[in-house]
């Protein structure tokens, strides 16, 4: 294999496919960055046997074509640390050489063969999506998912597509987040998949390296097989695995009669929270809030007997509650809400609370969370 | 140093300036039979008992002074205590209240010193050593707190103050109950010298049958024998045990939360190398400690498990489990990790195991989940709750199955 590329297009390329390396594998091939030369294109692939991001490009001189499996924790190092020109990349015998300029890397390739095969994809299975959507309404709810392996559907987000709507919902079973959205797309009929949030995760920054269309839009196209869902956003294909089920019936814990409503500035509410924070108890991280016509008072007490008050207005003109809330799970929910006020609907001391982002003109954003609230032992 | 303590409303006692500390003990009287009482005015004079049922099932928890007359006293079975006392009226023990009632004596404890180590519900050491410029001496504190507990709380407490936890424990122990006794220093060693050994801290029934056996009843008795003449027949705790009888004791008074733990252990009448019985004597120790943790109101960061082989070599293995718990079940699942997997006993016989619940700490707030409803850690909880108020009302007769778990492989 040989060929030459400029140094900001290798360097791009690797960037988008190294983060699914994973850092540590029993398998040391899957510390390999994959490099093919087809035709007149240098495709790059990894995978962690659970998500694969492949990228090809074209802005390539092609020498000899090859496929070659080289270790990425010095390759990819090295190729960000080239001045900006022209690099040259060849092999002989197991060594793969990258030059550029005066400076030079020898490496030892490993056996492109026992790089684990991607499956291709079926181009007639897919259906075309704005990607920055998708990208909107994975940040919307990827905080939201548990981190607990013993729970593994937990660790991914539902994907409920529908003929005219997707819903994203993510839960670690103490909060919630679900994302909603009108959808005019040729889904391929109804389909309920959980999606590995670690492969979600690539999908920002894929769309984010993408070229935008004369539109200004970044469109992608999805692929559902039975066990990934795959991504194509222009040269680049990300493919994330789908976990076992079942998900635990989210619409059922949706309060519909939270009577209490209440609207308040969420920088407001995340400075106030942090304040009183400073005495809660370490474990259980409780706040109180106190609410009543017009304002709300939030306070913290510590084991050793410290306690803290603040104070916020708010538009409210309902009945007293006081609720007890983990403020780290709260403040993770206000900092992913992206608008300036938030809704809070409660109903009383045990039942979830609502939270909705408010849009500029008030309007339906789509997004919900929702947070059970703490209760005292014994209570 | 004159002037210390003026600022106190009692007279101080001059030689109090000379102790090395100053120590309270506070041991209410008879603390939950005169909770019911105070709860109750009715019952004032009658001979009560917590704990029983009238039908003579269950264990006494506690017992008023008017019933003790007749013999009864905590731990009992309630049919004996029945027999003994025909007309005592039984009551169900009340944990919340009794838990309550203590908040509000340690508020008290908490206004003179943050040095408060509670030896349970009802009682506690101070250390005022530092607080005397502040509140006075050790005495006119001691009186202030006593009179405080019976008017805000409306409990008499009986009070013992001296330079040392072992004087101070023995003395409010000498006049119980509504007890207040001063054992300066200089008054210690006569005081002491003349009373049974059973009275030294650390000297428990077989120590004392022993002891006994030697000629020793009193402990001016064993102050006469030579350290090394103690020591050969009794060890370590010979050392111990002369200073205590000499009146010293230099145990610190520590702040409840470093240094409590709840543990139960069990040495077998044989070893035992069979893995499912082992399993089982697990379960029971650690529903005993699970289910003490819930009576205290507290949970555990740290589970630790011990055991000693047949050669005597004994070792431990303690676990994190994820959030403090209290739960039976979570006790027993990270007790039979520590078990199976950490110990590494490989076949080997076990002659005892224990299990401690360490890092305690009082009660959480709970985290609910969303999915409650559609999950087994609710049912858990609730099967604790039923099984502690089955083991109050009548010992502990019911407990937990084995649970799911029949992996025998591993053995």
């Amino acid at each position: 294999m040989k060929f030459e590329i400029q140094q900001e297009e290798f360097q791009k390329a690797l960037d988008l496919v190294v983060n699914v390396v994973p850092a540590k594998t029993p398998m040391p091939i899957l510390t390999c960055v994959l490099m093919e030369i087809v035709g007149d294109r240098l495709s790059l692939s990894a995978t962690n046997l659970e998500n694969s991001i492949v990228t090809s490009t074209d802005q390539i001189t092609v020498k000899t074509e090859g496929k070659i499996a080289v270790p990425a924790g010095k390759l990819v190092p090295f190729v960000r640390s080239l001045r900006p020109g022209k690099v040259s990349v060849s092999t002989k015998d197991q060594d793969i050489q990258v030059v550029g300029g005066k400076t030079r890397l020898t490496e030892k390739t490993m056996k492109a063969d026992e790089y684990p095969a991607l499956k291709p994809l079926k181009e007639k299975n897919g259906f075309a999506v704005d990607g920055r959507i998708l990208v909107d309404m994975i940040n919307d709810t990827s905080y939201a998912v548990s981190r607990d392996e013993t729970r593994p559907a937990l660790m991914g987000i539902l994907w409920e597509i529908r003929a005219t709507e997707l819903n994203l919902v993510a839960t670690d079973a103490h909060r919630l987040a679900l994302s909603k959205k009108a959808m005019s797309w040729d889904a391929p009929g109804d389909k309920d998949l959980i999606v590995r949030t670690s492969g979600l995760r690539h999908l920002p920054k894929i769309v984010a390296a993408m070229a935008e269309n004369d539109e200004g839009g970044h469109p992608i196209t999805i692929f559902m097989s039975d066990n990934q869902l795959s991504f194509l956003c222009g040269d680049t294909i990300l493919h994330v695995q789908i976990l076992e089920g079942p998900f635990p019936d989210y619409h059922a814990v949706i309060p519909s009669d939270n009577d209490k409503d209440l609207t308040v500035d969420k920088a407001s509410l995340i400075q106030a929270i942090r304040r009183v924070s400073i005495t809660a108890d370490r474990m259980s991280s409780q706040i109180r809030l106190g609410i009543e016509a017009g304002r709300m008072e939030l306070s913290a007490r510590g084991t050793d007997g410290s306690q803290s008050e603040d104070e916020l207005e708010i538009s409210y003109d309902g009945e007293p509650l006081e609720i007890g809330f983990n403020y780290t799970y709260l403040v993770d929910i206000l900092k992913n809400i992206r608008t300036e006020s938030v809704t809070l609907s409660l109903r009383d001391a045990q039942s979830a609370a609502l939270l909705r982002p408010v849009g500029d003109a008030g309007e339906e954003t789509g997004v919900l969370c929702l947070l059970m609230p703490l209760r005292l032992a014994g209570e | 140093m004159t002037g210390r303590g003026d600022s106190g409303s009692l007279p101080v006692l001059p030689q109090e300036n000379g102790w090395p500390r100053s120590i309270i003990h506070v041991d209410m009287d008879a603390f939950f039979a005169s909770v019911e009482v105070l709860d109750n005015p009715e019952l004032a004079g009658l001979p009560v008992v917590v704990g029983g049922t009238p039908e003579g099932r269950g264990v006494v928890a506690a017992a008023s002074y008017e019933v003790r007359r007749f013999g009864v006293h905590s731990a009992m079975s309630a049919a004996r205590a029945r027999r003994l006392c025909p007309r005592a009226v039984f009551l169900p023990p009340r944990p919340e209240r009794y838990a309550e009632v203590s908040r509000a004596v340690f508020g008290v404890f908490a206004d003179y010193t943050p040095l408060v180590e509670p030896l349970s519900i009802d009682e506690a050491f101070l250390d005022v050593s530092g607080c005397r410029r502040l509140h006075g001496s050790a005495v006119s504190i001691g009186h202030v707190i006593k009179n405080r507990i019976a008017a805000e709380v409306g409990l008499t407490a009986s009070v013992g103050i001296a330079a040392n936890k072992f004087l101070a424990k023995l003395a409010s122990d000498l006049e119980k109950p509504d007890g207040f006794v001063v054992i300066a220093p200089d008054e210690a060693p006569a005081l002491l010298r003349g009373l049974p050994i059973e009275r030294m801290w650390g000297v428990g029934k077989a120590a004392a049958r022993q002891l006994h056996l030697h000629g020793v009843r009193t402990i001016g008795d064993m102050l006469v024998i030579p350290e090394t003449v103690l020591s050969a027949k009794f060890g370590v705790q010979a050392a111990r045990w002369l200073a205590l009888g000499r009146g010293e004791d230099d145990r610190p008074v520590v702040p409840a939360r470093e240094a409590k733990s709840i543990g139960n252990e069990t040495t077998f009448a044989e070893d035992i190398t069979d893995g499912e019985h082992l399993r089982g004597i697990c379960d029971l120790l650690c529903d005993k400690v699970a289910h003490r943790l819930r009576m205290q109101g507290v949970v555990a960061g740290t589970i630790t498990l011990k055991a000693r082989y047949a050669d005597f070599t004994t070792h431990t293995r303690a676990a994190t489990p994820g959030h403090p718990t209290d739960s039976s079940v979570e006790i027993r699942g990270i007790v039979h990790d520590l078990l199976e997997n950490r110990l590494g006993r490989r076949g080997r016989a076990l002659r005892l195991l224990g299990v401690t619940a360490s890092q305690l700490s009082g009660p959480r707030p709970r985290q609910p989940g969303l999915f409650d409803g559609q999950g087994q850690d609710d049912r858990h909880r609730r099967l604790d709750g039923v099984l502690d108020r089955v083991q109050e009302r009548f010992g502990p007769l019911l407990r937990r199955g084995p649970g799911k778990k029949a992996d025998k492989s591993r053995e």
